[in-house]
């Protein structure tokens, strides 16, 4: 919407062009236009009758593109808050119509929000939640106190969710169930991968490596060559190498709920979950599908 | 003690609406300055933990394949079939025919070429013979699109081998 001054400085071009008009051609209406008047329909637009001309000082500021508030516009995130759970392994799970499929045991454990982060005070929306059961002996008294300030017993993990606006928020100690997710909807699934140790340039990268035969010697896994010639004279900073691999944080995006358990507190979903037996697993409504 | 009482001092001017500060007063009036100490904290409590919903003596992966196979199986009759201590389990060389549900798939008439046991994915591999062409399938025991087996004949001679292999054609002649 453009700024009252430029209205009242600017008036609208079409009455300049109506008037300069009738000065041009006979003013006298033809028979015509009496008998069936074209109706000239020209809007000027009225400054309301409050308006002023604003001073430079209280123009309203556009919103910056690299600000907070456009960032958090422009994410894609989920509409409710996630879970925590722990994956427990795979089982088989044989459908009405005979389709066997193939199920993470995800267990979800007194799960209750412990804290909410807005965009007045944090800048963006978040629900952080607990799992697990944990000795206090072993938590740090901040983080007890963290906790039992709003009544919470210890927990074993903590982690935030972020959601797109206030309507995925809860209230601080509401106990999150197995219910909270339907039979069918899609979820994504994040997790701390499997750590594969420090690891070649075939495993890693995928490289081919060389022959196995035909002259090939001691070298049958390695990368081969790792450059140019004199220019650039170095191997380039990023050259896939060997070394440490896993153990890095993944999300698999569009994981089908299967089957939910609400007596024990346990999901079934389709495939498999980034992590080892017994890891942390978030989930979360998938931001690639519709809201469920 | 005096180096306590120094550390304690929280040196204020007279306020008399504070009726808080005045109740933890231990000391006595000195200069005109009311000598306050703080309030001994009481230790907020910890709430305890509820239990949790799984029981705590059987592995979860356990505990849900017994409730799987309650729901696939509640009277118990694929479990007794393929169970090795069971009286009336199916050993190699047996006959069975299976019969699966709907009409797009017809019963499969074999002989018990081996049985794989593996909980939920337990499976029988049949081996037939039809219009001299050889087929084997395997057949997944909890899965909900079987619906039934039927015990044709039992073994003229007990197998020697838990898997049947040897039926299969000699690829070499």
């Amino acid at each position: 919407m453009r700024p009252i001054s430029a209205l009242l400085r600017r008036p609208a071009l079409s009455s300049i062009v109506f008037s300069s008009r009738r000065c041009l051609f006979s003013t006298t209406v033809s028979a015509r236009e009496e008998a069936m008047p074209i109706s000239r329909s020209i809007t000027v637009m009225q400054p309301p009758p409050d308006a002023r001309i604003l001073s430079r000082a209280e123009r309203p500021l556009p919103v910056l593109f690299n600000s907070q508030e456009a960032a958090l516009s422009r994410k894609q995130l989920a509409g409710r808050t996630g879970v925590l759970a722990i994956k427990k392994g795979m089982q088989a799970y044989y459908e009405e119509n005979g389709t066997r499929v193939p199920v993470t045991v995800l267990v979800v454990d007194r799960v209750q929000v412990t804290h909410v982060k807005t965009s007045t005070k944090e800048g963006y929306f978040a629900v952080q939640v607990g799992a697990g059961a944990r000795n206090p002996r072993n938590m740090t008294k901040a983080v007890i106190g963290h906790l039992t300030k709003n009544a919470i017993p210890p927990k074993a993990k903590i982690a935030e969710f972020r959601v797109r606006d206030e309507s995925g928020l809860l209230p601080v100690g509401t106990p999150i169930t197995v219910d909270f997710f339907k039979e069918g909807q899609y979820v994504d699934a994040r997790g701390i991968g499997k750590g594969k140790g420090y690891s070649g340039v075939m495993k890693r990268f995928g490289f081919s490596g060389l022959p196995a035969s035909h002259g090939v010697s001691a070298s049958h896994r390695s990368a081969g060559s790792t450059g140019q010639s004199q220019d650039p004279g170095r191997v380039l900073k990023g050259k896939k190498m060997s070394g440490r691999m896993g153990g890095e944080h993944v999300t698999t995006q569009n994981v089908k709920v299967v089957k939910v358990m609400p007596e024990i507190g346990v999901i079934l979903v389709k495939g498999p979950v980034p992590g080892p037996k017994e890891g942390w697993v978030s989930i979360q409504d998938a931001i690639k599908k519709e809201d469920p | 003690m005096r180096l306590s009482l120094f550390n304690r001092l929280q040196l204020r001017p007279t306020a008399p609406a504070l009726s808080m500060l005045r109740s933890s007063i231990s000391l006595v009036q000195n200069a005109g300055y009311k000598i306050y100490s703080k309030p001994k904290k009481v230790a907020r409590k910890i709430p305890v933990s509820p239990p949790s919903l799984l029981p705590a003596n059987t592995h979860p992966i356990i505990y849900i394949t017994d409730q799987l196979k309650k729901d696939l199986d509640p009277t118990g009759w694929r479990r007794k079939l393929f169970e090795r201590s069971s009286d009336i389990c199916v050993k190699p060389g047996d006959v069975i025919r299976v019969l699966f549900r709907g009409e797009s798939r017809d019963a499969f008439t074999g002989t018990i070429m081996g049985i794989k046991r593996a909980g939920l994915d337990t499976s029988v591999r049949l081996r037939s013979e039809v219009a001299q062409v050889g087929i084997e399938l395997s057949v997944k025991v909890y899965s909900t699109s079987v619906e039934n087996f039927e015990f044709i004949s039992r073994a003229t001679k007990r197998a020697r081998r838990a898997k049947l292999y040897y039926l299969r054609p000699d690829e070499r002649k």
